[in-house]
């Protein structure tokens, strides 16, 4: 049976259970309200990310399920470092869009999606400098003189050669 | 509803049992160990304190050179003069490296007589703990709470927009999530992007010192034979920062190898009087610690054979001609100090962690060995080598000073001391592809 979706824009998305289910949220929100055709809203998420964010559900649909806070799980999703193809491909998006990704992931609790899109902004950081970092985010570097000599002085055990 | 029940009840008991227990773990473990690290950690501290006070006069006038520079350039900066205040700044810290903790700690007596109560208990809890963190720590903590003083709280830090024109998103995730972000780095060790996403802002700075994230640091890293207890137990040292404890506790580095370049001059026989021939001798130890305890060492003596083509050969299963397998300790200083048997001579050296190497046996040629009936000779020879544990110069734990090297007959258990003539000390390379190593 499908299940309706509702943007904070105001669109309707009509998708499969096992699509939906994908996210937690919606999973439990199904679990307590039972057989219905009330449509669900879904206020923190627009439509444009909804359609990516199904996307990804719609492709993982046949996945197991993680099997909740287990540390064994959490161990093993900390280990694997590497995004599949697939994913790869998915979240190959402009910034706002990943980042935009990233909350929705965070907030329709859908735990391998949070972390192929986090995985993908650390691997924006790896290998770069402070400066290049401030680049890639268009931060300003709010240190005062002092600070950042300080800072870099206070970093440098990490630095190796 | 029955069986929902009789679930409540089951982990309510546990919860209870797992509550209890961790109490009992904490006052169990708290207090013995916490007496004798510290007495250990203020005997270091006496000794330290002597050598500097020899420096010191020497060092005096260098000294309040860059106190002054330091000075100055505080006073520039506050008038706005960056690019002077820059440089001088950095006159200062190359005349004298922690001349910031310096400056600070002048200036801190200074509050002090101003007599505001509450600084006055931080003020002394600081000069308590100030011996165990001289001890271990050169890079401490303790400065960054210094600079992190002079942020507004986390919640007034927002990342700043550079460029109008640029899109600006970061500001959109939450801490819990840029802290997300971070942990992905724990797993291959990689606390240098950490520590460079650290220093992009003053928000990154706060944000990048998240207990969670450096507790999975250390959890990762400090488990035996790094470290034969409970990470825990150690943090008191540290002022529970577990940033503060990965930085400065001893680790021997498995996230790559250790190699000294050897190098000596031998005479070569002429057939004619009036020629001299000399050789210039280049070798390579080359020592991989693993996490199970067990450490690989080589000696190439083939010059030809570059670091990146010996690298791939420092494993159990296709390893290199030559390569000798033992076991690997770490010795922490405390441990040393109640060791009777340290000589007097020895023991300037001996100071700081120490790495023993011991049992290193020929693995023999590992295709021929397994394949082949003819078992080898059986050996009559082990190994065994104390190293020094040191940080140098920049980095962390990446330098491994031979003080020890000797032959032990496997009969008899007769040790005989090697000469050193030669040896250098081992640097670390760090190798991309082992990770952080624990895999």
């Amino acid at each position: 049976m499908p299940v309706l979706l509702v943007t904070s824009d105001n669109e309707q998305f009509r998708v499969e259970k096992v699509v939906a289910q994908r996210s937690v949220l919606i999973k439990n929100m199904l679990e307590d309200v039972g057989e219905s055709d009330q449509p669900i809203p879904l206020p923190n998420v627009t439509a444009p990310v909804l359609k990516k964010v199904l996307e990804y559900c719609d492709h993982h649909q046949t996945d197991p399920l993680p099997t909740g806070d287990e540390p064994s799980a959490d161990e093993s999703r900390k280990r694997t470092t590497d995004i599949s193809e697939w994913d790869q491909k998915f979240i190959t998006v402009d910034q706002e869009m990943l980042f935009e990704i990233i909350l929705a992931a965070n907030y329709l609790d859908i735990k391998p999606l949070l972390d192929v899109g986090c995985k993908t902004v650390a691997n924006m950081i790896k290998g770069k400098s402070p400066e290049e970092i401030r680049k890639l985010f268009n931060i300003v570097n709010d240190f005062t003189p002092e600070e950042e000599a300080q800072i870099k002085k206070e970093n440098e055990w990490a630095e190796d050669r | 509803m029955e069986h929902e029940t009789e679930e409540l009840r089951r982990f309510r008991e546990q919860w209870k049992q797992e509550v209890e227990s961790r109490l009992e773990h904490d006052s169990s473990t708290a207090q013995a160990p916490s007496t004798t690290r510290a007495t250990s950690a203020v005997a270091v501290t006496n000794t330290a304190e002597k050598g500097a006070s020899q420096r010191s006069n020497h060092a005096g006038t260098r000294f309040s050179a860059a106190l002054d520079l330091y000075t100055q350039a505080v006073k520039l900066e506050a008038d706005g003069n960056l690019d002077a205040a820059t440089a001088l700044y950095r006159k200062a810290f190359r005349i004298q490296e922690d001349i910031d903790k310096i400056y600070y700690r002048s200036n801190m007596s200074t509050d002090l007589r101003m007599g505001d109560l509450s600084r006055d208990i931080d003020a002394l809890s600081l000069a308590q703990r100030a011996p165990v963190v001289k001890a271990v720590a050169k890079a401490s903590s303790r400065t960054i709470q210094h600079i992190l003083a002079a942020f507004p709280p986390l919640e007034q830090l927002v990342f700043e927009r550079d460029e109008e024109i640029q899109p600006f998103y970061i500001n959109r995730l939450p801490d819990e999530l840029l802290i997300h972000v971070l942990r992905c780095f724990v797993h291959a060790a990689d606390t240098r992007s950490v520590e460079r996403f650290g220093a992009v802002s003053r928000k990154a700075r706060v944000v990048t010192l998240d207990l969670s994230l450096w507790r999975d640091f250390v959890d990762l890293i400090y488990v035996p034979p790094q470290l034969n207890h409970p990470p825990e137990i150690l943090l008191p040292f540290f002022q529970f920062d577990y940033r503060n404890m990965y930085i400065n506790q001893p680790r021997v580095r498995l996230d790559g190898v250790y190699i000294a370049a050897c190098h000596y001059v031998r005479k070569g026989h002429s057939e004619n009087a009036w020629v001299n021939i000399t050789h210039l001798i280049t070798y390579y130890r080359y020592l991989r610690f693993l996490p199970n305890g067990i450490v690989l060492s080589l000696l190439s003596s083939d010059a030809t054979a570059t670091p990146q083509q010996i690298i791939p050969h420092l494993k159990l299963d296709s390893p290199a001609k030559g390569m000798q397998v033992g076991q690997w300790s770490l010795e922490l200083p405390s441990d040393e100090s109640e060791k009777p048997g340290v000589k007097d001579d020895e023991e300037s050296e001996e100071r700081g962690p120490v790495v023993i190497v011991d049992g290193l046996l020929d693995m023999g040629t590992g295709a021929s060995s397994s394949t082949t009936s003819t078992t080898p000779a059986t050996p009559k020879y082990s190994f065994r080598m104390r190293l020094g544990l040191r940080s140098k110069p920049t980095g962390r734990w990446n330098k491994l000073d031979i003080l020890r090297y000797e032959s032990i007959h496997l009969s008899t258990d007769e040790a005989v001391p090697l000469p050193l003539k030669h040896e250098r000390p081992y640097w670390f390379s760090k190798v991309r592809s082992y990770g952080s190593g624990m895999g």
